[in-house]
């Protein structure tokens, strides 16, 4: 079959063949038993792919995205770079550096914690209301198989109180503890890599842990006045370096919890 | 009347950042049909698609509006489902739940069987012909959509669909999807 005639019949059936190609095809058709075969064929081909095109979107992809806008304090997206603007990076090395043996390329890890003060900005915040069931309560397990080392710890000062958040690691797991006391209402957004899936426990304690939402690469906090959680991440296994973006928008500090690249030992 | 996506774009930049769903309703489809065609797992889809719309609400800012939106939402979503892909597990047949339930067994096994031939096929693919393909059959993009989202001309798209097409017809063929079954 001659490719030009073939790559005219696939335009025809596209809808996107010129006069002479619409032509040539026709010809080809009213006297060519072996064209209209190969026609045949190639019709066949497309219908078999219009056929079986367009699997419905999921039915869950619209609302989780939507609650994770929602849950936006400011709104709307950032309107600058990341890390820039009002923005208050108190971000620096972890106090120890620990020699990271993972067996395999750089990792990173990019935690970032960014707190948002007042009610103004801050989604409705039900204070009083008891998290899900299987978050109340949880104190932290006592990992007796697992050796976590401190990697930093950042104490940030707001009006009315501090925020405390230290990160141990081990050689697979993050566990980032924040402890907030304030007089004030506050939240906080911790934000992840959302493709590595990596969050894999939430541990809050108390009886009254506040409200916690997740979302794909990222968990906020409504705390109470004085409230602790925990949230572990795994990052064994991951190949490659990966970082942060955060979506919180009018946040009035950020501060970055820990880097973790395991090709540079730190 | 329907809005355009920039006039969307700048509604969400304004503050109405619940508008952003309209755009999430127009092109959910595409993109999760993109990520499925390419990453060939129903799970790994829909997180990609998810991810991909929430980078872009990320970084709408940096849209820039001489652009159609589409094609710069599409890149966000192909560079999710390529990162994915590099990072999936092996691949598993796609997914019948979506399957017309008003279908019946003997039909809906028919269905199932072109549909994961066309899967298996596709996958087979280098992804240069996989996307081609994707963007065409399963996004309804004209020739001229493509070349312009791909950046290559519009000779380059044809002539990279006559060629995947010819390829697929040939694996299609050794999976006992024959010309005459079609």
């Amino acid at each position: 079959m001659d490719e030009q005639l073939e790559a005219a019949m696939n335009e025809v059936l596209d809808g996107t063949a010129s006069e002479e190609q619409s032509h040539r095809v026709q010809m080809a058709l009213a006297g060519d038993t072996g064209a209209r075969q190969r026609f045949e064929e190639i019709k066949q081909l497309h219908d078999l792919l219009n056929r079986t095109h367009r699997f419905p979107a999921p039915t869950d992809i619209r609302p989780a995205i939507l609650r994770t806008i929602e849950a936006r304090p400011g709104g709307r997206p950032r309107t600058r770079p990341f890390g820039s603007g009002p923005w208050i990076s108190i971000s620096r090395r972890p106090a120890v550096g620990m020699a990271w043996s993972f067996a395999t390329g750089a990792l990173a890890v990019l935690v970032g914690l960014a707190l948002v003060r007042g009610s103004t900005t801050a989604p409705e915040r039900p204070t009083n209301q008891p998290g899900p069931s299987h978050f109340a309560g949880t104190m932290v397990r006592n990992d007796g198989e697992i050796s976590f080392r401190p990697l930093s710890e950042e104490r940030l000062d707001i009006p009315g109180g501090a925020v405390v958040a230290r990160v141990l690691g081990s050689e697979r797991v993050l566990r980032v503890e924040i402890s907030v006391s304030t007089v004030t209402e506050s939240s906080l957004s911790l934000t992840y890599p959302a493709s590595e899936r990596a969050l894999t426990r939430i541990i809050p304690e108390g009886s009254t842990p506040g409200r916690i939402d997740m979302a794909v690469g990222r968990v906020d906090w409504y705390p109470p006045q004085a409230g602790r959680i925990t949230l572990e991440f795994n990052v064994g296994g991951l190949e490659e370096p990966f970082g942060l973006e955060t979506l919180v928008e009018g946040a009035t500090r950020r501060v970055t919890l820990a880097t973790w690249n395991a090709a540079k030992g730190r | 009347m329907t809005e355009s996506d920039e006039a969307i774009v700048r509604q969400v930049l304004d503050g109405h950042a619940a508008t952003f769903e309209v755009l999430v309703e127009r092109y959910q489809t595409v993109l999760f049909n993109l990520a499925l065609r390419i990453l060939g797992d129903h799970d790994d889809a829909r997180d990609a698609v998810q991810t991909a719309f929430m980078k872009a609400y990320q970084k709408l800012d940096t849209f820039d509006s001489e652009h159609r939106f589409f094609s710069w939402l599409y890149r966000i979503g192909m560079n999710e489902s390529l990162n994915a892909s590099k990072k999936r597990r092996p691949m598993e047949e796609v997914d019948i739940r979506m399957t017309d339930p008003a279908m019946g067994p003997a039909e809906l096994l028919v269905v199932k069987g072109l549909k994961d031939a066309v899967q298996s096929a596709l996958m087979q693919l280098t992804l240069e012909y996989r996307q081609i393909v994707v963007l065409r059959h399963f996004a309804d993009l004209s020739h001229r959509d493509i070349a312009e989202l791909l950046g290559i001309p519009e000779m380059t798209v044809k002539s990279r669909l006559f060629t995947a097409r010819r390829l697929l017809e040939q694996c299609l063929a050794r999976k006992g999807v024959t010309r005459a079954d079609g």
